[in-house]
């Protein structure tokens, strides 16, 4: 790109007297210091990136003219580890709410800026607070998340609302930003890594060398042992169904299953916190004792008996299941000794890791950051034009420094119709209040047959059903497809219903068509 | 969950491993002992200065001391977060220091106001006590004294610059080695084209062709990739393959190991009912442990020679001669020196890879790799004790725990020398490809010469410029001619375009807070590595150039 078109895009407008933004100022003007004033910004995580984002924001008085706003949230408290990196936070906060009590940071250094926080996971609980009214206001979302599913899901949402989304992570020394932007590219999940490697089920159980192995151990052992075995006795007891589900499994499955429900409700139920030691020391025995005794001497045999006796007797004194959690202490500890006892059966380093702990570092989370709002200075001057946006990877170990332009997204076609993921359908309510009116619209404004259409799961209306149940579903109204068919409610804040649908072309081809956004009319 | 108070729980982790461990990770306890055993000295608190601090601060570098005898303006605080309303009239380097030690109690903050200049006039000393400087926002003729300091007192320097859409890193050091330089790829340690004693009689001792095709799918791959080699050898009439292989015999072996893998998975099948039952039925299909060998065989079966780069250093005359000065990492380089010249190769590393295995075949042959590993290590201890005897040092100064770390990472030792930043700021650096670069139209290279004029400029006007509304076309034009009389001193036939002058001179020297944490971020990560003495540093010069998001890296 040719410099003087960057140029332009920074002129200068003048200086004024001396400001706190003078700099930014300088290099940009005051009609975009007052732009980035009224920036409304969404920032999802206070964690690392979240703090370091949100003083690069409080720097450049993101959020601070009349008609801006920052809000923050993250659902976690502070903790000791997060120290070393997460630098709004000091020792004695540790133990508060990470959002409000960075919000209370950045406000003191920019008494300015107009920051809110909240105490919310972002997802389908909380989709009434974060609505399409709330979105509509937004500038941008800027992700400070450190996990792939709640990446995912306010990808989907920023989509779903047209919105732009910076998205940034960093592991250990390596670090990358994506710019996402309506219309223009593809989304975060347009491009997958690929799949982490795993590790060979014989490694884990019976030859592991290396840390990850005792860790992978670990981990599945405490899903089996206090998740899944708990619920699985729960289903025996309450759901009918169960047995059949169970005995219909592949392989040993449904023994190992039935063993460990007959030890949850019957061999080794504790009645006591004694028993619960008595266990704990004879489950300690099993693990690291008898089974690497057995597995030195004899192969590894299937082990099968014949068993079909009821399991169950005495009262039903359920195990409830627990939900996995490294902030409770006790999951952590029990990871930790035992993937440290399992090192010590092979003979391995020892190692502190408790689970899936990535490196991270305060290096890494400043400059990823500043990536960041490098990006966020050009999407607040309405740039529509790709090249001038750059998604960032980084490794400061090596160093290596890669910038590229967002990928377009993908473009597809019907008829001579072009979209892209960034397209829906839109259609009002009162223009096709029943399916009937639905699937004529389509034939009628968009020259398509529609053969299915989908509420999520479910199943609507297709084609190929019984004619009887065809003629009833094409008279009811969508809404009441939604509420009846498919078993959901429609909440008073929802503004549209999504549906899928197939649909054959002018040619009698199956077409590749865009969502639908089903526009509910305000009554 | 309920606490029982009787209830014995495993040790705690202490409280600083509790708050440091995402980071001892990357460069584990002793690189931590080595940061918080340091002392770094920060010239000026810039925005991109406290920011760099701040990410040596967190992690727990040991102390700090801010040089600056500046106040704080209002201007620091749009792009310096450790300053606030409250530090506007106060001495900069005091008010930083006092937000930035909030952040870790660990660290010890301390200030002094004074200037560099009065300092190297008045204290030249003072600068000794550091482990490291790193400097901004000072003029040309200060920048060559301070760096003509630490280049005789071998002090590392870090100087860095934020300006605009536009950043500097330059990294002075005389001599840097590095023992853990953690390459991403290193290639497995397995020696199975010239094993050693131990390890070829413990490979022929295993019969393979007598297992049943389960057992077979369980060997170790080194095991299986030593067995083809062998094999070879006996049925060719070349008595010996040795490193390199061609590309043809790595294709050879590939293909065999594929071929031998569906034999056994073959075997497999028919056997199934026999004498194996396995309860994950995955595992009875895969001979996994023979693709395993087809993959290695471009990565396992490489050359047996030192590295290149660590003949280097075993060559170099600071290894060859050693004296009673000499530091750890040439005694431990010359004792190396001498194991490979009777070895014939490096001391084995003792690691193995992740591999599908049975585990007693799999500790057997991790075993052998570890021993000799052991083994290897003694004999270089033995000649590090000898050499320190010889040099009149204390035998025991090096430990074994040093010697091992040595040891095991010979393969990746990395030397770096580097050049005075005052030698490159009095004669420009003749830059081969400067002229070609710079034609090209769109080289970071042009930055560096601008970056370099704006120091020029304030060397002859006493401020930066575009600094002055009123002068900004007259600034414009004495930049121009400070980038042309830069240019025609380095004998480069070029110009640097107008609209790329006029860049800098719209910046007014102004700090722009996402840039400077950029540049701050790298910096202080080439701190730590400086400061652990792990990773490799940046061999010296970064120049980010946030107009088109670039960022390269050139020796000058």
């Amino acid at each position: 790109m040719p410099l003087s078109v960057c140029l332009t895009m920074w002129r200068r407008s003048l200086k004024t007297q001396l400001l706190q933004y003078d700099s930014t100022l300088a290099v940009f003007g005051t009609d975009f210091q007052n732009r980035i004033g009224n920036v409304r910004l969404f920032v999802v995580g206070s964690g690392a990136i979240g703090c370091e984002l949100l003083k690069n924001y409080a720097m450049l008085g993101i959020g601070s003219g009349p008609g801006g706003m920052i809000l923050v949230t993250d659902m976690d408290a502070i903790e000791k580890s997060n120290l070393n990196r997460q630098f709004l936070f000091r020792p004695w906060d540790v133990g508060k709410q990470k959002s409000s009590t960075s919000a209370l940071v950045v406000k003191s250094m920019n008494p300015q800026i107009r920051i809110m926080s909240h105490q919310n996971r972002v997802g389908k609980d909380t989709e009434g607070i974060y609505n399409e009214y709330f979105f509509s206001r937004l500038t941008c979302v800027t992700n400070a998340l450190d996990n792939v599913d709640a990446r995912k899901y306010m990808d989907l949402r920023c989509v779903y609302f047209r919105k732009p989304l910076l998205e940034s992570g960093t592991l250990g020394t390596k670090g990358n930003v994506q710019v996402i932007l309506p219309n223009l590219t593809e989304s975060y999940g347009s491009s997958q890594d690929p799949p982490e490697k795993s590790i060979p089920m014989c490694t884990l159980k019976n030859f592991p060398n290396a840390i990850e192995h005792t860790l992978q151990w670990a981990r599945d052992l405490f899903e089996g042992t206090f998740t899944t075995g708990p619920q699985d006795a729960d289903s025996y007891i309450n759901d009918p169904e169960f047995m059949d589900r169970t005995l219909k499994l592949p392989g040993s499955q449904p023994m190992d299953i039935l063993e460990k429900v007959k030890s949850h409700l019957v061999d080794d139920k504790p009645s006591s916190f004694e028993d619960c030691i008595a266990w704990a020391r004879l489950f300690w025995e099993e693990l690291f004792v008898n089974v690497i005794k057995q597995l030195l001497h004899t192969y590894p045999a299937d082990t099968t008996t014949e068993s079909g006796q009821p399991f169950w007797s005495g009262p039903k004194r359920l195990p409830h299941a627990l939900s996995f959690d490294y902030d409770e202490e006790k999951c952590q500890e029990f990871v930790v000794a035992g993937a440290n006892l399992r090192a010590l059966n092979y003979g391995f380093k020892e190692n502190r890791i408790a689970g899936k702990i990535i490196p991270a570092i305060a290096t890494t989370t400043s400059l990823v950051c500043g990536l960041v709002c490098i990006e966020l200075y050009k999407l607040v001057q309405g740039h529509k034009n790709l090249e001038r946006f750059k998604n960032g990877f980084i490794n400061l170990a090596l160093p290596f420094f890669g910038f590229s332009e967002p990928i377009p997204a993908d473009v597809h076609t019907y008829h001579d119709k072009k979209w892209t993921l960034w397209d829906k359908f839109e259609i009002r309510e009162e223009k096709a209040p029943t399916m009937t009116a639905f699937i004529s619209l389509f034939k009628r404004q968009h020259k398509l047959d529609v053969t299915m259409v989908s509420y999520g799961e479910t199943m609507l209306f297709a084609d190929f059903m019984p004619e009887d149940k065809i003629r009833e579903r094409l008279k009811m109204s969508m809404r009441d497809l939604v509420v009846q068919v498919a078993d959901d409610d429609i909440p008073h804040w929802k503004r549209a219903l999504d549906f899928e649908a197939a649909a054959e072309d002018k040619d009698e081809e199956d077409a590749d068509i865009p969502p639908i956004r089903y526009v509910l009319s305000q009554s | 969950m309920k606490v029982n108070a009787s209830c014995p729980t495993s040790p705690e982790p202490s409280e600083k491993a509790k708050k440091y461990d995402r980071q001892l990770r990357l460069w584990d306890d002793h690189g931590q002992a080595a940061l918080e055993s340091s002392h770094v000295c920060l010239i000026n608190a810039t925005g991109a200065g406290t920011e760099l601090l701040k990410s040596l601060v967190l992690p727990g570098v040991g102390n700090f001391t801010i040089v600056d005898n500046k106040l704080v303006t209002a201007e620091d605080l749009g792009s310096n977060f450790f300053l606030n309303k409250q530090s506007i009239g106060k001495n900069r380097g005091e008010m930083a220091c006092g937000l930035l030690s909030e952040l870790n109690s660990d660290v010890r903050g301390n200030f002094v106001d004074d200037s560099v200049e009065q300092l190297l006039v008045n204290s030249p000393s003072f600068f000794d006590e550091f482990q490291l400087i790193v400097a901004n926002d000072l003029s040309e003729k200060t920048i060559c004294d301070l760096s003509e300091r630490l280049w005789a007192s071998d002090i590392p320097l870090i100087l860095i610059k934020s300006v605009g859409f536009v950043g500097y890193m330059r990294i002075q050091l005389r001599e840097h080695t590095v023992i853990e330089s953690h390459p991403d790829n290193a290639v497995e340690d397995l020696r199975l084209l010239n094993p050693f004693s131990e390890l070829k009689s413990y490979l022929d001792s295993i019969d393979i062709e007598s297992l049943s095709p389960q057992r077979l799918s369980h060997v170790p791959f080194p095991v299986l990739l030593y067995k083809h080699l062998s094999d070879y050898r006996s049925h060719s009439n070349e008595s010996n393959i040795l490193a390199p292989l061609t590309r043809q015999q790595k294709r050879e072996i590939q293909d065999a190991m594929r071929k031998a893998k569906r034999t056994v998975e073959d075997r497999m099948v028919a056997v199934k009912n026999g004498d194996f039952v396995d309860t994950n039925p995955k595992t009875v299909q895969d001979a996994e442990n023979f693709e395993e060998a087809a993959k290695a065989v471009n990565t396992v079966l490489g050359g047996l020679d030192v590295p290149s780069e660590v003949q280097r250093i075993l060559e170099d005359c600071k290894c060859v001669e050693l004296t009673p000065e000499s530091s750890t990492f040439w005694v431990l380089c010359r004792a190396l020196k001498d194991f490979v010249a009777e070895e014939g190769s490096l001391p084995v590393r003792g690691s193995l890879p992740d591999m599908t295995s049975d585990s007693d075949g799999y500790v057997a042959l991790q075993k052998v790799y570890r021993d000799k590993a052991a083994r290897d290590a003694d004999v270089v201890a033995r000649r590090v004790r000898g050499l320190l005897r010889d040099l009149g040092r204390n035998a025991d100064s090096i430990s074994e725990q040093e010697v091992k770390l040595f040891c095991r990472n010979s393969a990746f030792l990395r030397l770096q020398r580097g050049t005075c930043v005052a030698k490159e700021f009095r004669q420009f650096p003749k830059l081969v490809d400067l002229g070609a670069e710079l034609e090209s139209g769109d080289s970071d290279l042009t930055f560096y010469v601008l970056l370099r004029a704006m120091e020029r400029f304030r060397t002859d006007f006493g401020r930066y410029p575009g600094v002055l509304d009123a002068q900004i076309e007259l600034d414009n034009m004495q930049l121009k001619a400070c980038v042309c009389k830069l240019l025609s001193e380095s004998g480069t036939p070029v110009s640097i375009g107008d609209d790329y002058v006029q860049e800098i001179t719209r910046y007014g020297a102004g700090e722009l807070h996402s840039v400077a944490a950029f540049v701050a971020g790298c910096a202080a990560q080439e701190a730590i590595k400086l400061l652990t003495r792990q990773y490799v540093p940046v061999d010296n010069t970064m120049i980010y150039n946030a107009i088109v998001s670039k960022c390269a890296v050139y020796k000058m």
